[in-house]
């Protein structure tokens, strides 16, 4: 193999090093140092170190080895970053077995579609900038291989210019072509789910607050409600087994047949409400962010019975739906005897303590609303404190952090509460969700995983469920000011993450810094990875007003046009080429005018000669311009340009210009 | 020194008379330090001007006529044993002159016609071992007669481009000759005065390669070569000696012109005497149709496109 | 069936193609010679694009989508800069030197601009790729680093004019997405000398002079050295044998032989056999041999004569005509796949 043909595979080679490098978390260790290794192999050929490439029974051993290796481990990583691990490792035997072109172009294909995966896993704009560059280095590759002898910074140069084309034609055919809908349900990747889990065991909320990753982004229509009023409901925990609280397998048998009947809850609603779009990050679950009330006519959204909107396919990227929250209707249209059945089972073990003093508790307080009254003011009444560093509470979490600990974090007191209630025979449940969020001049806000809350809500016959916030009653600045001064006292915020920017609020530029770039984020969120079918739609409406089938096929055609004059505009220089040398331009514009009179210089003429030979032909005012002319051009063209000779450029424009006018109809 | 040359030109078309242009070309080629071939029927002058160009410029001349019984001995030189030293004496030929005239160079055999083209070639010639060097300023004016009679040996192909160029006389025009008729009859024609003397003339020469050429004459020269290379119609391509000699052809010719730089047409002056030689593959005579540096110039523009 | 389904289709295509691009000596691509469509490697990507396109609506991903719109628009302009950059191309024919019957004949390719701009440079960037219809390719040369002409060999088969095949040029530049093409007849006869097979001088054929074959060493170089004789007064002193003087010999004059102008003639009747082929080739040899030798000889072809000379014209002349004999009168040109 020559080594000129070597650049373009060390091109590759390299590239997909550091394809690897930004896929580091869906990645297996493993199959990253075959990558490695496959690399350093590509540098010694090319650095002559090494002539031979590895045998191919060798290749095929480990290939084999490889794939029983990863047929194991990808039973528990799933189909989606099996996948991956898959095509990142038939990456790297195929760069260790490089001996065709075939097979060089292969790899390039594979590390484009990497990069393709590689926005499954990693959406934000730093990353987008990574792959282009890595799309570059690709392309740049390719263009090594066809032209192997190529200056690096030309081919550089070409490629750029290249992908500069390309780039406002993707983002017409983005804007234009059809957003249609999921076509199939695609594996979802089991590894990374991210935020509120199906279970809580209360100070599992703890290891969410260690995270400043972001959650979601709302934007509202109109000002930003009080913090206190948000309470992003995400999902509802019916089922307590004295220790953790979960999805109550009822409801979820509930769900799946509603799915499946395609039934979506659908109450009548009416008030006071709010518009808003979130944007989420993806977090490889259904369930969605919203305030109650919610209505979304997003596509591939469904309601619940308990209130809660879901995406009837996983999020696995950055997902964008529009909410309309009425946020003053009571959450009573569900059909009482499923709730309350629910909400009312309690587990025989555990908890002995709380499970008396409830008892006694009630028996001098029958009214419910007296006996909530009396609850509250025991949590108000103790010295009940909020923390991010809870104790342990193993054998009977409840009675150990009523009566032993008194110190705990939201989903303690909600989970201690909300037992109380179902003790006292009220119904009761747990909510998970986000509370609050970091509010922007530009109404969005920015909720954060540290964020995340847990609640209660209690049914009450007459008015249905009712939200109830312990927390609230314990540290009230949680609820108002957010986690990071509910725990100010012991400095327990994003203790973890020293580096972390909003860890850094406190210092000015940095959270200005942190701001503005929340600020490009939320741009790049709604314009970009939220470009939807309804964005499309406003965005046709915008420019066509009302949306009739002519006027999108005018657009339709009208942006085909754009493309193909796009295209010929960048071919220009096929029928406008480049005018290298402007003095035999301008004198070349000169004969033009003389041969409009049958006045042709010969090829074979120098530009002396010529102008002799006509000299008797033209009138004398003629010949003497003329005269000029070519003596202006022949000092430019032939002659040593220095300081008696200086470049007379701009005279020669004037002379020609001049004769071009005065010579146009007659020249005698 | 431009005044000078023009009274040499002028000087030595008393001599021969209406063929100024031709008179031109000869000066260029010795400035450029090249030798010349000049190819006609005979009894059109080529002794004559040959011999007015060397008094003109105050060089040495010789003679030597060339025929098929010609050694290269004979022109180089011999060494003649000497009976009374006892050792042999190298006897310079007529070649050791600043300017020799060929005549007729092709009636002598190819080894006697080597022998000469060695030493233009070389500017020295070796006998038995010893080395002797040419005089400096050195010229060969061979001349040659265009008719393939019998007994006569052509130079050979390969041979000929070392002469620089190669002209034609041809016949007088009538004023011309009548004027020659006339002085004839008048007075004898005597040898023209001399206007430059040697030391001038290689000072002259000296500066020809210091004639500016911009790379618009220079991509000219080389469309004309690079023309010659592709097409079909010339067998023998233009070779990058032939493209070096065209270019200081143009220069001396250029400095005739009394310019310091070269424009196309000092080119095209030169072109059909620096190349047509060398384009042609055997010497058959040319006639101007079917001219083939003619040809080349019609082919390729003046101007860049 | 196949084969001749094959070899019909062969021809429909030829045909097509000598309407399409007639034959010229010089080409320059445009519209109508410049074939254009995706390379395998062009069609892959495209598969991919589509990949991604279905992935990233599957996904809800606009940033896949976004890739497989760029990758499209990259598809497209590729396209045009594929084109553009290959229509650039100019070619023309050099000049071909006669070869001989079943030796490669090499065709000399011109490119760039040769008349009108002094671009030594080709404009067309990227490999470009040379190989004769529906053969193999021959020669790969790079527009950063080659040197006009570009030569491509041809086999040859039979003696007489030969017309060459279509060549075939192709660039995958810029990324190799696209393969341009173009398959250029180009207007030359090709003179193809006989295969020449050695054999003797046939001796009766030296029918002018008394002399044979033998002698014709002595024939050539007329100014060699040959004897001495004693010096007469009068004699060149530029003859005298000096070295001779010097060992004290007396005074002798060197004596060179003569030029001997004894012409030999190959007539074809001498060599005719059954096979007219056979005792042309061998013709080709001697004529070829005496060249060597710068013997005098002429050719008898029938009633074609070419009077005895020397010199490499000579050769030619004989070499051509006895290319085009044929017993019958006219030769014609042919196609020779």
């Amino acid at each position: 193999m020559k080594r000129t043909a070597n650049t373009a595979h060390l091109i590759l080679s390299i590239n997909l090093l550091l394809l690897t490098l930004t896929l580091f978390e869906p990645i297996m260790f493993w199959v990253s140092i075959l990558v490695l290794v496959s690399v350093l192999i590509r540098i010694a050929l090319f650095l002559e170190w090494h002539k031979h490439l590895p045998k191919t029974s060798t290749i095929n051993l480990l290939a084999l080895l490889s794939a029983l290796v990863l047929a194991y481990t990808g039973w528990h990583l799933g189909l989606l970053l099996s996948m991956v691990n898959l095509l990142v490792m038939s990456g790297a035997l195929k760069l260790m077995m490089m001996r065709k072109v075939r097979d060089f172009l292969i790899l390039a294909l594979v590390q484009i579609f990497i990069i393709g995966c590689g926005f499954i896993f990693n959406q934000g704009i730093f990353y987008a900038l990574i792959y282009v560059s890595q799309l570059f280095i690709i392309l740049l590759s390719l263009s090594f291989h066809v032209s192997p002898s190529g200056a690096i910074h030309k081919q550089s140069k070409r490629i750029g210019l290249l992908m500069l084309q390309a780039f406002p034609i993707a983002v017409l055919l983005f804007l234009v072509l059809p957003q249609i809908g999921p076509l199939w349900k695609m594996p979802g990747n089991n590894g990374a789910k991210t935020g509120i889990s199906d279970t809580i065991t209360p100070g599992d909320f703890a290891q969410l607050s260690m995270s400043d990753d972001l959650v979601f982004r709302a934007a509202f229509e109109s000002d930003i409600p009080d913090k206190q009023a948000l309470y992003w409901r995400t999902l509802v925990y019916e089922a307590f087994d004295g220790k953790s609280w979960s999805v109550s397998r009822h409801r979820a048998r509930e769900k799946e047949r509603m799915e499946a009947g395609n039934y979506n809850y659908s109450p009548g609603l009416y008030g006071a409400s709010l518009q808003y779009d979130v944007i989420m990050e993806p977090s490889h679950q259904n369930w969605l962010y919203t305030l109650d009330i919610p209505r979304s006519d997003t596509e591939q959204t469904w309601f619940s019975h308990d209130y809660q909107l879901q995406s009837r396919i996983l999020v696995t990227s950055k997902f964008k739906y529009s909410v309309r929250s009425f946020t003053e209707m009571p959450l009573n249209f569900t059909p009482y005897y499923t709730d309350t059945n629910i909400n009312l089972m309690l587990p025989q073990r555990y908890n002995p303590e709380t499970q008396s003093w409830v008892a006694a508790l009630r028996a001098r307080y029958p009214d419910d609303q007296a006996f909530i009254e009396v609850v509250e003011a025991f949590f108000v009444r103790e010295k009940f404190s909020y923390t991010l560093k809870p104790r342990a509470m193993l054998l009977n979490p409840v009675d150990e952090f009523l009566f032993q600990y008194q110190a705990g974090f939201c989903s303690h007191y909600a989970s201690a509460y909300a037992y109380i209630m179902r003790l006292a025979g009220i119904p009761a449940r747990l909510v998970g969700g986000y509370q609050g969020g970091e509010a922007r001049e530009n109404n969005y806000i920015s909720v954060y995983q540290y964020d995340a809350h847990a609640w209660v809500e209690i049914y009450l016959p007459d008015r249905g469920w009712i939200r109830k916030d312990p927390t609230a009653l314990v540290s009230p600045e949680r609820i108002s000011l957010g986690l990071e001064s509910a725990v100010a006292h012991e400095n327990s915020f994003l203790e973890d993450s020293p580096m972390s920017l909003a860890k850094l609020k406190s210092i000015a530029i940095f959270n200005r810094l942190r701001l503005l770039m929340a600020d490009v984020d939320f741009f790049w969120s709604s314009w970009v990875l939220g470009f939807d079918q309804q964005r499309q739609f406003t965005l046709f409406k915008m420019l066509a007003g009302k949306l009739t089938t002519g006027r999108v096929v005018a657009i339709s055609l009208a942006t085909l046009t754009l493309i193909c004059a796009l295209l010929l505009l960048f071919n220009y220089r096929v029928w406008l080429p480049k005018i290298e040398n402007r003095h035999l331009h301008l004198y070349n514009q000169a004969l033009k005018t003389l041969s409009r009179h049958g006045l042709n210089r010969l090829p074979q003429e120098g530009p002396d000669s010529f102008q002799s030979r006509i000299h008797g032909r033209i009138s004398e005012q003629c010949a003497e311009d003329f005269r000029h002319i070519t003596k202006l051009f022949i000092f430019h063209e032939y002659a040593p340009s220095s300081e008696t000779n200086p470049d007379r450029l701009p005279e020669l424009k004037i002379a020609v210009n001049s004769f071009k006018r005065r010579y146009r109809f007659s020249i005698k | 020194m431009q005044t000078q040359l023009e009274q040499a030109i002028e000087a030595i078309s008393q001599v021969v008379l209406g063929k100024k242009h031709q008179i031109k070309l000869a000066l260029t080629c010795l400035l450029a330090k090249g030798h010349l071939l000049i190819e006609d029927l005979p009894g059109m002058g080529k002794t004559s001007l040959s011999q007015a160009i060397a008094s003109t410029i105050g060089l040495e001349f010789n003679r030597v006529q060339f025929t098929s019984d010609l050694m290269p001995a004979d022109i180089i030189g011999i060494s003649i044993f000497d009976n009374t030293s006892k050792e042999f004496a190298f006897h310079k030929g007529p070649l050791f002159s600043q300017m020799l005239l060929a005549d007729e160079i092709n009636r002598a055999s190819p080894k006697t016609q080597s022998a000469l083209l060695e030493a233009m070639e070389e500017h020295q010639v070796s006998v038995d071992g010893t080395t002797w060097p040419l005089p400096n300023p050195f010229f060969v004016i061979a001349t040659q007669n265009p008719l393939h009679q019998s007994g006569t040996y052509p130079l050979p192909e390969s041979q000929l481009d070392r002469f620089f160029m190669r002209i034609q006389l041809g016949y007088p025009d009538w004023q011309s000759e009548r004027q020659m008729l006339m002085e004839l009859t008048s007075h004898s024609t005597m040898p023209p005065k001399t206007i430059i003397d040697t030391t001038q003339f290689l000072d002259i020469q000296s500066q020809i390669p210091k004639i500016n050429t911009s790379a618009a004459v220079i991509d000219y020269i080389l469309r004309l070569v690079t023309f010659s290379r592709e097409s079909e119609e010339f067998p023998n391509p233009l070779s990058p000696r032939a493209s070096k000699a065209i270019l200081l052809a143009a220069k001396a010719w250029a400095f005739l012109s009394s310019r310091d730089y070269v424009i196309p047409e000092d080119v095209q002056a030169v072109l059909p005497s620096v190349a047509e030689h060398r384009l042609r593959s055997s010497f058959s005579s040319a006639n101007a149709a079917d001219n083939l540096s003619n040809k080349l110039m019609e082919s390729v523009d003046t101007l860049a496109a | 069936m196949m084969l001749k389904l094959g070899s019909w289709w062969n021809r429909r295509l030829e045909r097509w193609l000598n309407n399409r691009i007639p034959d010229d000596r010089r080409f320059q691509m445009n519209m109508s010679n410049v074939f254009i469509f995706p390379s395998k490697f062009g069609i892959a990507f495209c598969l991919l694009c589509g990949l991604l396109f279905i992935l990233g609506t599957n996904y809800r991903n606009n940033l896949m989508l976004l890739l497989a719109y760029f990758l499209l628009a990259i598809f497209l302009v590729t396209l045009l800069n594929s084109y553009a950059n290959f229509a650039r191309l100019k070619v023309q024919l050099g000049k071909v030197k006669p070869a001989y019957a079943g030796s490669e004949c090499a065709l000399p390719l011109w490119l760039g601009e040769n008349d009108k701009k002094a671009i030594a440079a080709l404009n067309c960037h990227g490999r470009l790729h040379f190989r004769l219809w529906q053969q193999p390719v021959q020669r790969s040369i790079e527009s950063e680093q080659y040197s006009n002409p570009v030569v491509i060999l041809v086999e040859t088969r039979r003696r007489g004019y030969f017309i060459p095949p279509r060549i075939t040029i192709e660039s995958y530049y810029p990324i190799g997405l696209f393969r341009c093409w173009t398959h250029l007849r180009f207007k030359a006869q090709i003179l193809v000398y006989p295969n020449p097979i050695p054999c003797d001088l046939r001796t009766e054929s030296l029918t002018t002079t008394d002399e044979d074959g033998a002698q014709l060493s002595t024939s050539i170089g007329n100014t060699d050295f040959d004897s001495l004789k004693p010096y007469t007064p009068g004699e060149s002193l530029n003859r005298v044998a000096w070295k001779l003087v010097a060992k004290g010999q007396e005074m002798m004059t060197k004596q060179f032989a003569d030029a001997n102008h004894a012409a030999i003639w190959l007539d074809l009747k001498n060599y005719l056999t059954d096979d007219l082929e056979l005792a042309i080739s061998q013709l080709t040899w001697l004529a070829i041999d005496l060249s060597q030798r710068q013997a005098c000889f002429g050719l008898r072809l029938g009633q074609t004569e070419v009077t005895p000379d020397t010199g490499n014209s000579h050769l030619e002349t004989c070499l051509e005509k006895l290319s085009l004999y044929s017993p019958n009168g006219q030769a014609k040109a042919e196609y020779q796949p």
